[in-house]
């Protein structure tokens, strides 16, 4: 009996022992915060847009999208480009055998032209197969930007850091920058995204990336004008590539899209930002999407499997009104 | 004299010991060859190591390992690197990019051991003091998060004493570090993941 009430208190000792809480493993915050700034919030008077529906896409791994002068939407991945009518309707399809498309384009006579890594596909514009595939431009070469003007197709190539110039058939026109030029003309491409967009006249922009800069050019290189955004907050361009994409919207604005901080966004013509169309907290995963801006003033963005529509207005239904900025 | 009188007197003091000595050396040449045989080589041993796909960069390399600091260090994938002028692994996150110096405020290093050296416009080289480095992954989870993710953490195997319950593995929350073969003590960020790719020619119809 004398022994009965050591026991219990040893007994109560070891329950109390065993309900202590162990040594909790110290919590990411408490040993190195890493602090973003709150780089990707977004007040919600900044946002311009809505997002109105989604497409899914019939291609495998989507990759690169644009809109057609009619309107219709050719959207590239793997080996084949489908066509779109303007309510995501699949209408065309054409396929190949080789490398998987990297960028799409289409030029003013609806022709389509396809980045396929290092060649460009001439895909015409019916259903079918491509009429041609161009040389290739090098075992370095990266397509990932296309774009066609009247005459004119410029090859964004990040991998040797050049825009290429082609007339429709393939012949070679000349390279940007040229042989020789100095070192500061140079394009800085240090991630795979190096997008183009031409006029119908033949002038065309083009994002040097690692400058966080959109430069202007004419149709034989010269350059025209640029501007420049580098940094963190919500006007600039951030990270070392951007814009990954981008698309000229209406009255000259631009319509850009981020990777590592994934938004959309909208430009003036100077590069003064104006709005965001979706922020990061509309997508997951960092990565930049492709975008394009159809006739109807819709920002297409392609975004995995959909693409996903925003059109101008807030969510509280009023639409933000802008003074139309000098052409 | 009989026979059994002439064998012992063969059996000398001097051979005996002779004897025995060419015995002793052959017992300890046979067990150092059975201990050579034994140890395992480079192939077979393990060294702790991680992975850098796996790392979330929560911080416990610096504070779990049973070195101080830690055997865990930054190490640089330089073919990866943008050698961006706005490095948001040397960088504070926010810092105001027309003001960029490398006063300490701004510095994502706690320990001053980024070394950034200006190239050409636009680019810099970063690299990594290791004597400085403790592992903490704050320049890995800012190059990751807004850059090409080029720094990434490894541990080092010229301080590392290979415990046999590695601490840091033991409280790493994503499972991240693991026992490599010797030989092939680092995984590196490789080519495949270089953000500009070499594209093969492929067989084209059309």
């Amino acid at each position: 009996m004398r022994y009965v009430l050591p026991a219990l208190l040893l007994a109560a000792a070891l329950a109390a022992l065993a309900l202590l809480p162990g040594r909790a493993p110290r919590r990411e915050s408490e040993v190195f915060p890493y602090r973003d700034g709150g780089v990707r919030e977004v007040p919600a008077a900044k946002i311009s847009h809505r997002e109105t529906g989604s497409w899914r896409v019939p291609v495998e791994p989507p990759a690169f999208l644009a809109v057609l002068p009619d309107g219709r939407v050719a959207v590239a991945g793997g080996c084949a480009v489908a066509i779109l009518d303007a309510n995501g309707v699949a209408q065309a399809r054409i396929t190949w055998q080789g490398g998987a498309a990297t960028a799409v384009a289409a030029a003013p006579d609806g022709r389509l032209f396809v980045g396929t890594g290092d060649r460009v596909l001439d895909a015409g514009g019916a259903p079918g197969q491509p009429v041609a595939a161009w040389e290739s431009l090098g075992e370095q070469a990266r397509i990932a930007g296309l774009a066609a003007s009247s005459n004119e197709v410029w090859v964004g190539d990040a991998g040797q850091r050049l825009v290429w110039r082609f007339d429709h058939g393939g012949r070679l026109l000349g390279r940007l920058p040229p042989p020789g030029a100095p070192r500061e003309e140079a394009f800085v491409t240090p991630s795979p995204v190096f997008p183009v967009a031409a006029l119908p006249d033949g002038t065309f922009w083009v994002a040097n990336p690692g400058r966080n800069r959109l430069q202007f050019h004419a149709a034989d290189g010269r350059l025209l004008r640029a501007w420049s955004r580098p940094g963190m907050d919500l006007g600039s361009l951030s990270g070392c590539c951007n814009p990954a994409y981008f698309a000229l919207a209406a009255g000259g604005a631009f319509v850009t899209s981020e990777q590592r901080i994934a938004r959309v966004k909208i430009h003036g013509q100077d590069g003064a930002f104006r709005s965001v169309v979706a922020p990061p907290a509309a997508f997951a995963g960092d990565e930049g999407r492709p975008v394009a801006v159809d006739r109807a003033g819709r920002v297409l963005v392609l975004d995995g499997s959909r693409i996903r529509l925003f059109e101008p207005g807030r969510k509280d239904g009023r639409t933000e009104e802008r003074k139309a900025e000098r052409p | 004299m009989s026979a059994e009188e002439s064998v012992n007197a063969a059996i000398t003091r001097r051979g005996l010991l002779a004897w025995l000595a060419r015995g002793a050396a052959a017992a300890g040449v046979a067990a150092l060859a059975a201990r050579a045989a034994h140890r395992p080589s480079a192939a077979d041993r393990q060294v702790w190591q991680i992975d850098p796909a796996k790392c979330t960069q929560c911080g416990r390399c610096a504070t779990a390992c049973v070195l101080q600091p830690s055997a865990v260090k930054c190490v640089h994938a330089f073919a990866m690197c943008g050698y961006c002028k706005l490095c948001f692994g040397f960088f504070q996150s926010g810092v105001d990019a027309a003001r960029l110096d490398e006063s300490a405020e701004k510095q994502l290093c706690p320990t001053d051991a980024i070394r950034r050296v200006f190239i050409e416009p636009p680019y810099f080289e970063y690299t990594i003091d290791e004597s400085r480095c403790i592992g903490c992954s704050l320049c890995v989870k800012g190059c990751g998060s807004f850059g090409n993710g080029s720094l990434f953490l490894q541990i080092r195997h010229d301080r590392c004493v290979n415990c046999n319950d590695c601490r840091i593995a033991a409280q790493c929350p994503s499972g991240a570090i693991a026992r490599v073969p010797a030989a092939t003590p680092y995984i590196l960020k490789d080519a495949e993941r270089n953000p500009v790719p070499a594209n093969r020619p492929a067989k084209w119809s059309v």
